[in-house]
């Protein structure tokens, strides 16, 4: 079940929240917070009940791991290097061992299958040990705070990264005195619900040729290149930013603030500014638990460099495992140190609009291996970069014909650069419903909703892209 | 209070986000409704044709009303030398579903006719179902109670319609738009038969439609709530008032394993008795004419011109008994 299906927006969510809402009315907020538990579980099995014996097991076992360290004090390191060792293990498994032991015969008969959202919830448990082993976190919570934590179902499957260090105290005794910013929530799940279906769903089937054709084998001269690199980029940002607006928008309306994930990353003028908006639980996530302990830039601006770089290329392989996504933290990671270099070195930045043109143009390339099925598809796209010649026209009625349809193929271009306009000018989602007013939230739900769901009514099942990582 | 008003112009804001976008969409709907379409255009042709042969015979004849298996699977020739009557196949397409098929046939059925209908399943079940097909032909032919369509199916086709659909109404026929290609009138023989569908001139992607045909769940697809019997037997009665005589049998199609057990063995089984249950003269049993692939042209209910023989054949084994019943109660001036 998906948010952007009929199942979860006329069915889950409202019996979910009629629920809720008759709990909130009687004050009874410990049986709410059982009661989300439970459909949040539900919700995981709805993909996979087999899975979900998974979820429940880790659960049980990261709990018991972080009860222990609290209780054995004197022994937390150990019992955190036990839990991250145990959650990496985990990880491993079901994520890479398909690709570090590949080289074995037997493996061609492997059928591992990726619990879904298992590389997000495993942050998370680490986070989570990782603050109580610095007392950020000053005790575990109790078993259904911490179920709660693992796996509210707004954000279980792809974030944002939440700690627990901020969710706890929102579910504290109390939870239910606070204001319900319901209007805001629905707003931003709207909002996120018209990202998904109406713009980032349509561009798939004009990817995917892009992509296929490579993947086949054939050349792609370099405006196709770069087309590719774009239109995955407006699709992935529309698709996940969506995902992260509908996320939050369903933690408002349940009284819980999620963090933000997205800031209007295309706007950046540097790569250093992208990931501070492109991903930013994730980016955090790095930062905390990857880059500072590795020492950060407490040791050298080379050493830092360093840290920086293998931090990056180990966030490339939590996308997947497989080479073109190291490639893709890899240009990321060298990209991030020649921008800190250059401020450090020099005092001159290019004009805004001209950073702005260059950091999307490196970000979009970089998408090209992000997508693509393996390295060597990644290195003969962008060997078409040196081949200039244009394929592209204009042709007005095949444009209508395919924005009605809502499959873009051969109007991808211009599709591209309206989308890319939009991404540019518009508002962030927060900023966006903030700003007009309660009866103009209401327009914005009450036509988009309905927009959204005649938009389904026929169209295949598209999942969330970051659902594959 | 502050909140609540807020709350009031949030919802009256919503509300009016409602009426906004489905007033918007009502309105693109109703500014094509009534276009012809490419898509349809066959259908549309194939009934004009056969509605003027139908109308051109000037004794009681024998109409064959229901969706392409009928096209394809009935030897008219051969049933007008069985039963020693004009016959008229009016089977077009099942995708317009019972509704049109009907209000075509009503057009056309004269005193003394008789009426054979190999329905195909779906139709007996489908009271408040519509599909493309039917969404695509209604907009290009709306119509409400005249047509025996309800709300919950209008409901239904106002929301369903995709906006593709309503971009091509609004662009209508391209100018000078022909139709061609298997389907429509340019295939049609004298009696409004099928043509060009020996085994020979199937082309290798009319195999890969049949072998890629899907397996069908009528059995478990057919609801006691959505049951369409009724207006069947409306139509029987009429045929029958009008000093007729009509006659349901199983259309032809595709044989498949999933067929022969369970729910779906018990569909096909059972549909004869639960039709005649409900009023009508149902003869022969489904489960005699499922054919192997080989017996099919482009797709699982399109046999082949061959194949069309042996469905035939057996047709007029079980039809011609009844209808030799129901000449002897008409008046000789009928007969």
């Amino acid at each position: 079940m998906i948010f952007s299906s009929y199942e979860f927006l006329l069915l889950f969510f409202p019996a979910v929240y009629a629920l809720f809402l008759v709990l909130r009315a009687w004050r009874l907020e410990r049986p709410a917070l059982a009661m989300l538990v439970l459909a949040s579980l539900v919700f995981y099995g709805m993909w996979s009940w087999k899975y979900l014996g998974l979820l429940l097991g880790l659960i049980v076992i990261n709990y018991l791991l972080g009860k222990q360290q609290v209780r054995h004090r004197q022994q937390a390191r150990l019992w955190l290097s036990v839990a991250v060792v145990f959650n990496l293990a985990v990880l491993a498994y079901f994520k890479y061992a398909g690709f570090f032991f590949g080289f074995l015969p037997s493996s061609a008969s492997w059928h591992i299958i990726l619990p879904l959202g298992i590389s997000f919830f495993t942050f998370q448990k680490i986070a989570w040990h990782v603050d109580l082993y610095q007392r950020r976190l000053p005790d575990t919570g109790t078993v259904l705070e911490y179920s709660f934590f693992v796996c509210f179902f707004p954000q279980l499957i792809a974030g944002p990264i939440v700690h627990a260090r901020t969710l706890f105290p929102q579910i504290a005794p109390g939870w239910f005195n606070r204001p319900l910013t319901w209007q805001l929530g629905i707003s931003l799940l709207t909002v996120g619900l018209i990202k998904k279906v109406l713009l980032a769903d349509p561009l798939a089937p004009g990817v995917a040729v892009l992509f296929d054709h490579a993947q086949a084998g054939h050349a792609l001269a370099a405006p196709d290149v770069l087309l590719a690199g774009l239109s995955y980029g407006l699709q992935l940002y529309f698709d996940f930013s969506g995902y992260a607006d509908m996320a939050i928008g369903l933690g408002l309306m349940f009284g819980i603030k999620l963090p933000a994930n997205f800031r209007s990353p295309y706007k950046s003028a540097s790569i250093i500014e992208f990931w501070r908006r492109w991903h930013i639980t994730l980016s955090h996530f790095l930062r905390d638990y990857l880059y500072i302990p590795l020492g950060g830039n407490r040791k050298g601006r080379l050493v830092a460099n360093g840290n920086l770089l293998i931090t990056m290329l180990l966030g490339g392989l939590w996308h997947g495992a497989g080479w073109q996504f190291i490639l893709w933290g890899g240009i990321h990671g060298l990209l991030l140190v020649i921008n800190h270099y250059w401020r450090h070195l020099s005092t001159w930045r290019l004009p805004k609009s001209i950073a702005v043109a260059l950091t999307l143009l490196v970000v979009m390339l970089a998408w090209i291996p992000f997508r693509a099925e393996s390295l060597s598809t990644s290195l003969r796209m962008f060997q078409g970069l040196a081949d200039w010649h244009w394929s592209w026209s204009f042709d007005l009625a095949v444009l209508m014909t395919e924005v009605a349809a809502m499959h873009i193929d051969k109007s991808l271009p211009w599709v591209c650069a309206a989308l890319l306009t939009l991404a540019l000018t518009a508002p962030g989602s927060r900023r966006l419903c903030l700003s007009l007013g309660a009866g103009g939230r209401g327009m914005l739900v009450g036509a988009g909703l309905f927009m959204v769901l005649k938009a389904l009514a026929g169209a295949p099942d598209r999942a969330f892209l970051y659902f594959n990582f | 209070m502050k909140s609540k008003a807020l709350s009031n112009r949030f919802v009256l804001g919503l509300l009016g986000g409602l009426a906004l976008a489905g007033g918007l969409w009502l309105l693109l709907l109703a500014g094509q409704m009534g276009r012809a379409v490419p898509n349809s255009q066959w259908i549309e042709k194939a009934y004009e044709y056969k509605l003027a042969l139908a109308t051109a015979v000037g004794k009681p004849t024998l109409l064959i009303v229901g969706g392409s298996a009928a096209m394809f699977g009935l030897d008219s020739g051969a049933l007008e030398q069985a039963l020693g009557r004009p016959v008229v196949n009016l089977g077009v397409n099942a995708g317009i579903l019972a509704p049109y098929i009907q209000s075509y046939a009503r057009q056309v059925i004269k005193p003394g006719d008789w009426v054979l209908m190999p329905v195909e399943y779906p139709m007996f079940h489908g009271r408040y179902s519509i599909n493309l097909p039917f969404i695509d032909y209604w907009l290009s032919h709306p119509g409400f109670r005249r047509l025996d369509v309800n709300l919950v199916q209008l409901t239904q086709l106002a929301w369903i319609t995709p906006l593709s659909r309503v971009a091509e109404g609004y662009r209508g026929l391209p100018t000078g738009f022909n139709v061609n290609g298997l389907y429509g009138p340019q295939n049609l023989d004298q009696r409004g038969d099928q043509i060009n569908s020996a085994a020979s001139q199937q082309e290798i992607w009319m195999r890969g439609l049949v072998e890629g045909s899907e397996v069908q769940r009528y059995g478990a697809q057919a609801h006691g709530w959505n049951a369409n019997w009724s207006s069947w037997k409306a139509l029987a009665d009429e045929v029958t008032a009008a000093g007729g005589c009509a006659v349901f049998v199983a259309p032809p199609m595709l044989d498949r394993p999933a067929y022969h057990h369970g729910k779906e063995q018990h569909f096909y089984a059972a549909l004869p008795q639960q039709a005649r249950a409900h009023g009508l003269n149902y003869v022969g049993s489904p489960l005699e004419t499922l054919y192997p692939m080989e017996r099919f042209f482009d797709t699982n209910y399109h046999l082949n011109a061959a194949s069309r023989t042996i469905y035939t054949g057996h047709i007029i084994e079980l039809v011609k008994p009844v209808f030799e019943g129901c000449k002897g109660q008409l008046p000789v001036t009928l007969r």
